[in-house]
């Protein structure tokens, strides 16, 4: 029975957020998802996440069926030279916004275990605050528009 | 002649010479306009020796730079966000500026990504990765020794990341460089980059 009303929940949670119900506190957009350059590199993602609650946010891990693994990364730029560096977790203030774009803040999608080239169609699974979890989905571009 | 009267004529020649002259000097800042963004280097440092590949497996050294203006970044194909990232600003800037052009070509530099990866970036991966971002684009690697008599001169700087997998991160100068047809570091960019940037000091640094 619990099982049961977790499940619901869940799908429930999962259903609301997609659609930005009210009470939801998050919502994403702007999900933007590059292709590997070759074939042994990674993806990268970029996205705008926005807590519409009136509490901290925070976005714990993201994960896809079609990545073996996904990790939120930084391109940080000091005296001129970028670093990138792992973030365990990001936070997102109450009411606010948090980019990730390029130059900043990045997925980087490894270990695909499906169709990831251009075109195919990718689910990410944010998850937050201890058990919150927020199911997007966008298409894989090419990272170079054609000339 | 009428007091008030020669002051208004003095008063009107003043006027017109100084108007004269501000559209003269105007037009002069046109024809001289300084960029932006770039940081131009005052006496422009002709290159070092070096003897790298391109992505073809030729030599790329110092006369293969003659000729041309290029733009030159170093990076590496497994960084997934900045090196991209910097090729897709260069391409796009070079798309806009021969669009602006009306097509009429070579008026943006050769674009070319020098790895600071040689262990991982060989001459094919080089050759895969630049195709991504269009034709004239150059990929450069090679001997690790030779790459850093480059950098050296040019002050870049790149760090292996001591995390010992296969997977390691490259930390590296983000700046784009613009090398002269004489095979001299003329001018900089630094990071961030923008794609109006270079859309618009290229053309004037390169007088194109």
């Amino acid at each position: 029975m619990n099982a049961k009303f977790l499940v619901l929940n869940f799908a429930i949670l999962v259903i609301a957020a997609c659609t930005a119900e009210p009470g939801v506190p998050l919502t994403v957009s702007d999900v933007r998802l590059f292709a590997p350059l070759t074939k042994s590199h990674a993806a990268v993602g970029y996205l705008t996440l926005h807590n519409q609650s009136n509490a901290p946010l925070t976005i714990d891990s993201i994960s896809s069926t079609n990545f073996g693994n996904i990790q939120m990364h930084e391109t940080v730029i000091r005296d001129g030279v970028a670093r990138m560096q792992a973030l365990p977790a990001v936070i997102i203030e109450p009411g606010s916004s948090l980019e990730f774009a390029a130059g900043g803040k990045h997925l980087m999608l490894m270990q695909p275990t499906a169709d990831t080239a251009v075109g195919a169609n990718i689910t990410l699974e944010i998850h937050y605050d201890s058990g919150g979890l927020l199911i997007v989905s966008a298409t894989m571009q090419t990272r170079v528009p054609a000339e | 002649m009428h007091p008030i009267r020669k002051f208004l004529l003095i008063t009107l020649a003043v006027l017109a010479l100084g108007g004269g002259a501000a559209a003269v000097f105007m037009q002069l800042q046109g024809a001289h306009e300084l960029p932006s963004h770039a940081t131009v280097i005052p006496a422009p440092m002709p290159l070092p020796e070096f003897a790298l590949l391109d992505h073809a497996g030729n030599q790329f050294d110092r006369q293969s730079l003659r000729g041309e203006w290029s733009l030159v970044f170093f990076g590496f194909t497994h960084c997934p966000d900045i090196c991209p990232a910097t090729l897709q600003q260069l391409a796009i800037a070079r798309g806009k500026v021969l669009a602006a052009d009306g097509g009429q070509g070579n008026s943006f530099p050769r674009i070319v990504l020098v790895s600071v990866d040689p262990e991982r970036d060989t001459v094919e991966i080089m050759r895969e990765y630049v195709a991504n971002f269009g034709a004239d684009i150059t990929g450069v690697t090679g001997d690790i020794d030779e790459l850093k008599k480059l950098t050296a001169a040019l002050g870049i700087f790149f760090e292996k990341s001591a995390d010992g997998s296969e997977n390691y991160n490259v930390a590296h100068s983000a700046v784009v460089l613009l090398i002269n047809p004489k095979a001299e570091f003329h001018a900089l960019f630094s990071a961030p980059h923008d794609i109006e940037n270079f859309v618009n000091d290229v053309p004037i640094l390169t007088g194109s």
